[in-house]
């Protein structure tokens, strides 16, 4: 009986390290996927309010 | 009447820039930004082709993910910019729709303000050379002499224009400085004086045959107004024109040394501006007075070019006693020894008459069953030969009032005495037609040289009553107040006279019934 709640416990344990595994693969992944997205827009609303000005500069400029 | 034509300028912001601004932007903002997604897309590319090449399963989603990630990084910029401009957009729609919502009404306001203005005074744009009438003139531009055919407030300026091609601001109202441009006549193309389109018009024409003296008598009669009338009333009497001044002062020097004026030989005449201005009065008058020579009235071709007469004002007819046949059939002895100085016109005057009837016809649409309010002053000239002072002239008005008391004015006098002239030499017909036709006729004589003209005599020809018809015709046309200056004198004599009646009863009753009785 002993046996079987050690054989229990470690194929737990195993199954637990295992799903740890792969979460923490898997959410390493999302991390990476979402820092970069995020990183993104970040830049993307810096550069982009940079670029609008600059083209409104620019509309203004061709006015007579 | 065009509210938007295309002009030399600018538009204004709101008309024309801000829209182009809204269209350059969003063109050009996403031109940008594809460079910066392009720049993740690549960095995706680039995991992708690791992911496709790692080894381990989690490398590979770690490198798919790190794709996925700047697949969506390359979106976000599109979607950032699209936000930034789309907001843009929106604002600048909103304000600039409300901007050219305010502007239009503005405009609007403004033009309709002018419109009312001008026609309540009755001030127009009317060219003195070629008579077009015309909603605005040309201006010109004072940097770049580019012309300006709409410097009103529209799209292109509430207040100002901006010229295209020397960037120059151009004020569109009269009160922003609009007057000190040059103004152009849309017709001709000549350069309007600035009174022009600013004061109430008046527009006079001085009609008769060739050889009548017209142009004698409209010179002679300026100089007195100025002098007798004008001046010591405290009025501001202009040339608006310098041309005119010039011309007027060349010609009274001519007849200040005794030397007669050269003949008119335009038949279609530039109208000789004269500026007047009561004193207290807001807005003064521009007199056109329009000498065309007698040949005008010589045939019915050179009588339709004389497009001014739908403006006129009131009319002076000028007649020259030696053209009257029967009166240089009696004097024909006397007239041939006189005649190179009389010189007696060639046009007799119910042709003259008649042809002027016929441009009234055609350009005011005067009509039989019903008498013009015009008023037309019938003016005798050169009475200074052949004792016609003393038949007609001022001479025999002092005597006829003398005789017959009941006569209070000169103009009444006058009127009785030429009536008979005309009358008594077979014109009976023309004080009939005269007396149908219009409501209000006056009868003057007059010499604008004073004397018979002589090579040898160099003295100043000094004119007698050439300012009575033009002070009539003005009066009558709300230029000068002849009428109160008469009531007042009236009143005076009226009062002068009650003193002499004795009793106070008597003169009570003489200056409040007897003087109030009317007369004729």
């Amino acid at each position: 009986m002993d046996d079987l709640i050690g054989y229990l416990v470690t194929i737990a344990l195993v199954v637990a390290v295992v799903v740890a595994v792969v979460i923490a693969v898997l959410s390493f992944g999302g991390f990476i996927l979402g820092g970069i997205a995020a990183a993104g827009m970040v830049t993307g609303a810096i550069k982009g309010t940079n670029n609008f000005f600059i083209v409104l500069k620019e509309a203004h400029d061709r006015l007579p | 009447m065009q509210l938007y034509e295309p002009q030399p300028s600018y538009l204004m912001y709101a008309f024309g820039g801000g829209w182009e601004v809204m269209a350059y932007i969003w063109q050009n903002v996403f031109k940008r930004t594809a460079s910066d997604a392009n720049w993740w897309y690549m960095q995706g590319n680039s995991c992708k082709l690791k992911a496709q090449y790692a080894g381990s399963i989690p490398v590979r989603y770690w490198w798919w993910s790190a794709y996925a990630g700047c697949q969506l990084a390359g979106l976000s910029q599109y979607l950032t910019a699209l936000a930034i401009v789309a907001a843009f957009c929106v604002i600048q729609f909103l304000i600039l729709t409300i901007w050219a919502a305010i502007s239009g009404l503005v405009i609007a306001l403004l033009l309709g303000f002018n419109f009312l203005y001008g026609n309540y005074f009755k001030i127009f744009f009317r060219c003195p050379d070629c008579h077009e009438q015309m909603s605005i003139p040309i201006y010109v531009c004072p940097a770049c002499s580019t012309e300006h055919t709409r410097l009103w407030p529209s799209v292109y300026g509430v207040f100002h224009h901006r010229c295209a091609k020397c960037n120059s601001k151009l004020p569109t109202l009269d009160v922003l400085g609009r007057k000190t441009l040059v103004q152009k006549c849309v017709s001709c193309k000549r350069p309007m004086n600035p009174d022009v389109g600013r004061l109430i018009n008046i527009h006079i024409p001085v009609i008769g045959g060739p050889l009548t003296g017209k142009s004698n008598y409209i010179f002679m009669a300026t100089k007195r107004f100025t002098e007798q009338y004008a001046r010591p009333r405290g009025f501001e009497v202009t040339f608006p024109d310098k041309n005119h001044q010039r011309e007027y002062e060349n010609n009274i020097r001519m007849l200040s040394s005794g030397m007669e004026l050269v003949k008119t030989s335009n038949v279609v005449p530039q109208a000789y501006n004269l500026a007047v201005k009561k004193p207290r009065e807001w807005i003064g008058r521009i007199l056109y007075i329009y000498d065309a020579a007698g040949e005008a009235y010589s045939d019915e071709n050179s009588t339709l070019l004389q497009t001014y007469y739908k403006y006129v004002h009131g009319l002076i007819f000028v007649i020259d006693p030696f053209s009257i046949e029967l009166y240089r059939r009696q004097h024909e002895s006397e007239i041939n020894a006189v005649r190179s100085a009389v010189r007696p016109s060639t046009l007799s005057v119910m042709d003259a008459y008649g042809r002027m009837l016929a441009i009234l016809e055609s350009s005011i649409g005067l009509k039989s069953s019903k008498r013009l309010q015009l008023p037309i002053a019938i003016v005798i000239s050169k009475t200074d030969a052949l004792g016609l002072e003393a038949q007609i002239g001022q001479i025999a008005i002092r005597e006829l009032m003398n005789r017959d008391p009941s006569i209070r004015f000169e103009a009444e006098a006058s009127k009785q005495l030429i009536e008979r002239f005309l009358e008594e030499n077979q014109l009976g017909n023309l004080v009939r037609d005269l007396n149908l036709r219009f409501e209000n006729v006056g009868y003057f004589a007059c010499s604008a040289l004073g004397r018979m003209p002589d090579a040898s005599d160099h003295r100043p020809y000094e004119p007698i009553g050439v300012l009575e018809p033009l002070l009539w015709l003005l009066g009558k046309a709300g230029v000068v107040g002849v009428r109160q200056g008469l009531t007042r004198r009236m009143d005076e004599q009226d009062k002068a006279m009650a003193k002499t009646k004795g009793n106070i009863f008597k003169a009570v009753k003489f200056y409040y019934w007897d003087s109030l009785r009317p007369r004729r």
